[in-house]
């Protein structure tokens, strides 16, 4: 039996930079982080609270979104949504990606032609 | 709000810049307080505060890099260095401490004395590592790390020129021991100034300056030593001379030539007795410290034009 901790690294490594384009994909109207998080776990991709919150900061930081704070519920939220660069660079990823998955799916079946 | 989660974002934004804290603060408040919902049990809390990580790595994350002293890639070169200046500053400093009870003997027992040059062995060891580690930390925390240097044709290509660019490591070596030294050196004379003396049998020692107003100066002679020794390990680091690194050297040669020529010419450091004693005419001693002034100008141009003849190499062959 293979190392499950190795195994799960893999994984990790795999879903690394992928997260990131599923986050983006939610954000072209303004989503708080929970509301993000729980709009992610219905599409069954999971992502750790401790991971989402930072990483939004760090895009905001890196200027792909933009945020607000709403004020007028009970209690203050920050909003986030893309940026006009923002919008740019996930298309461009979202077109990477694609191509990607065209390509590892060819290799794939190459792999197993009956499969 | 709850206690608890007001502790955890405390302790995890202790781990944060000052400028993030607060942003951070507010951030976390709102997306923890959704994520208890609404009159949450205390269980509840725990779950979702466990949940997030330890306040350490949930910081980490938001810091986006990991926080060293002295970086992975820089330590197998700290190692070394610390080493090196240890195995020869340390067994040194046992020297000059036996060699200042030869020369002015202490009324102390035989056992004393080895036990004072232990003492002076370990306080070397102190010295060496607070020194070496506050260098490596400051050029660590400038990002100048061992692979920062842009790879290209033209790097690609630089591989096969001749030696005249490399920097050799054995003379950085030798710098930084030479600089240990004299840190060690510079330490050892903020408390024994005195033995920087004039020695005779038929006198007593006569000191060369003035103890009190001298030490200043010895701390900052400590500063520019120190900054020679940053620009050694920057050398030892990049092992390469290019148009940054000449800058970052000559100039510290300058501060360093600078620095000497304003000590020397400080004519109340020096002690009158010694004048007294050469038969020294103040105007004589004068003229003699500023020649060796001179010499030190000349040291330091020297310096400087080998290192520009390095740095500068390819473009004149």
């Amino acid at each position: 039996m293979y190392d499950d901790q190795i195994l799960s690294n893999f994984i990790t490594e795999l879903n690394r930079g992928t997260l990131t384009l599923c986050v983006l994909s939610q954000l072209r109207t303004p989503q708080y982080g929970y509301a993000l998080l729980q709009t992610l776990a219905e599409q069954q991709i999971v992502l750790e609270a401790n991971t989402l919150y930072p990483m939004l900061r760090r895009l905001e930081s890196q200027g792909v979104l933009k945020s607000s704070w709403d004020t007028t519920e009970s209690r203050p939220r920050k909003f986030y949504q893309l940026s006009e660069d923002g919008v740019m660079v996930y298309e461009r990823l979202k077109r990477h990606w694609l191509e990607q998955h065209t390509h590892i799916q060819t290799l794939l079946k190459e792999e197993h032609p009956h499969g | 709000m709850d206690d608890l989660i007001k502790r955890y974002i405390a302790e995890t934004i202790h781990h944060l810049s000052v400028k993030e804290r607060a942003d951070v603060q507010q951030e976390l408040e709102a997306n923890i307080l959704d994520m208890v919902g609404e009159s949450p049990d205390e269980e509840t809390i725990e779950e979702t505060l466990l949940a997030l990580g330890s306040p350490a790595s949930l910081a980490s994350q938001y810091r986006g890099r990991p926080r060293h002293l002295i970086g992975p890639d820089t330590f197998p070169l700290y190692w070394k260095v610390l080493c090196l200046v240890l195995l020869i500053a340390v067994p040194l400093a046992a020297l000059f401490s036996i060699i200042g009870f030869i020369i002015s003997p202490p009324a102390i027992a035989l056992v004393e004395m080895v036990a004072r040059t232990f003492a002076a062995a370990g306080s070397a060891v102190v010295l060496v590592f607070f020194w070496v580690t506050i260098a490596f930390a400051l050029i660590d925390a400038q990002q100048i790390s061992v692979g920062a240097e842009v790879w290209d044709r033209a790097a690609l290509r630089a591989l096969q020129e001749k030696a005249g660019k490399t920097i050799k490591a054995n003379s950085v070596i030798g710098d930084l021991v030479g600089l240990a030294i004299g840190m060690l050196a510079l330490t050892f004379l903020m408390t024994n100034s005195d033995l920087l003396a004039l020695y005779s049998k038929e006198h007593a020692p006569i000191p060369l300056f003035i103890a009190v107003r001298l030490r200043p100066y010895l701390i900052a002679a400590m500063v520019v030593v120190f900054l020679s020794f940053l620009v050694a390990i920057i050398k030892l680091i990049r092992r390469r001379w290019s148009a940054s690194i000449l800058v970052i050297s000559s100039s510290v040669t300058i501060i360093t030539t600078a620095f000497w020529v304003f000590f020397l010419t400080r004519w109340n450091l020096y002690n009158p007795d010694l004048f007294a004693f050469l038969t020294l005419t103040q105007p004589r001693w004068q003229h003699i410290i500023r020649s060796l002034c001179g010499f030190c100008i000349l040291m330091g141009a020297i310096t400087i034009g080998t290192e520009c003849y390095h740095a500068l190499w390819k473009e004149r062959v």
